[in-house]
């Protein structure tokens, strides 16, 4: 890590599909590759590492993952936190209305100074292109902030990921 | 074993002071840190496991991420309650 490691935020399905699902074949999974590589680092909160801890540990999920108990879980959480900044405090400053229950990740975003917000949700990408108000003043707060799915976050990286 | 590497100015210097600080030559101090570095298992190997039991599990990416969503939703809704 440099003192300029740009910064991502990782919305909850993106590191629940790299701890869960194997990478294709000899692929690995580009978010991690970035992190495991120093090319980037995460950026963590409290809520959105209670978020994890509770997607991670809900009884339905440990049903068809049994490796997920307590213990390995903060085992998977505490090695994540490695590869993480942590903002203690992030103020609310930016609002979907639509979906209020993503405004910490772009809070998170924000405070962070991040340089890209990773997801798969397609009404979180939509922003990229939206003349809507909120994307006007999400540019606005953040704007060197790029919203990629985990793919276009390896093109943007160029990350080799065989 | 001996191993050389190149390390930054800033870093060197960061080192030196830490190693002072703790009583020890910067080559031993060096040599601890890098052992506690590689002492515990990747993410990727704590991450094995999990994988595995995905495979065994029988379901589809899409299934999986589908559940994924309404757990997600599930955790926020008690969250928020």
């Amino acid at each position: 890590m440099t003192p300029s490691t740009p910064r991502a935020v990782y919305d909850a399905m993106v590191i629940l599909q790299w701890a869960a699902l194997p990478p294709e074949g000899s692929r690995r999974h580009a978010t991690v590759i970035a992190l495991s590589t120093g090319r980037l680092r995460l950026a963590m909160s409290q809520r959105l590492l209670d978020e994890l801890r509770g997607l991670l540990l809900r009884p339905e999920l440990r049903a068809r993952l049994p490796s997920l108990t307590p213990q390995h879980v903060a085992a998977i959480l505490k090695k994540a936190l490695e590869f993480s900044d942590w903002f203690g405090s992030v103020p609310s400053r930016f609002s979907l209305p639509l979906h209020p229950k993503d405004d910490h990740l772009f809070d998170l975003a924000i405070e962070s100074h991040a340089s890209y917000l990773v997801t798969w949700e397609t009404r979180l990408l939509k922003l990229r292109e939206s003349h809507a108000a909120e994307a006007k003043h999400l540019r606005h707060l953040a704007p060197k902030l790029v919203i990629h799915t985990p793919r276009e976050l390896a093109e943007a990286l160029k990350l080799k990921t065989l | 074993m001996d191993v050389v590497i190149s390390i930054p100015k800033r870093v060197v210097a960061k080192l030196r002071r830490r190693a002072k600080a703790s009583g020890q030559p910067v080559p031993a101090y060096a040599s601890k840190i890098v052992e506690q570095a590689v002492k515990g298992p990747t993410l990727e190997e704590l991450l094995s496991p999990v994988q595995a039991d995905f495979v065994r599990s029988g379901m589809t990416e899409k299934q999986f991420l589908d559940l994924g969503r309404k757990l997600l939703d599930k955790v926020r809704a008690e969250k928020k309650a």
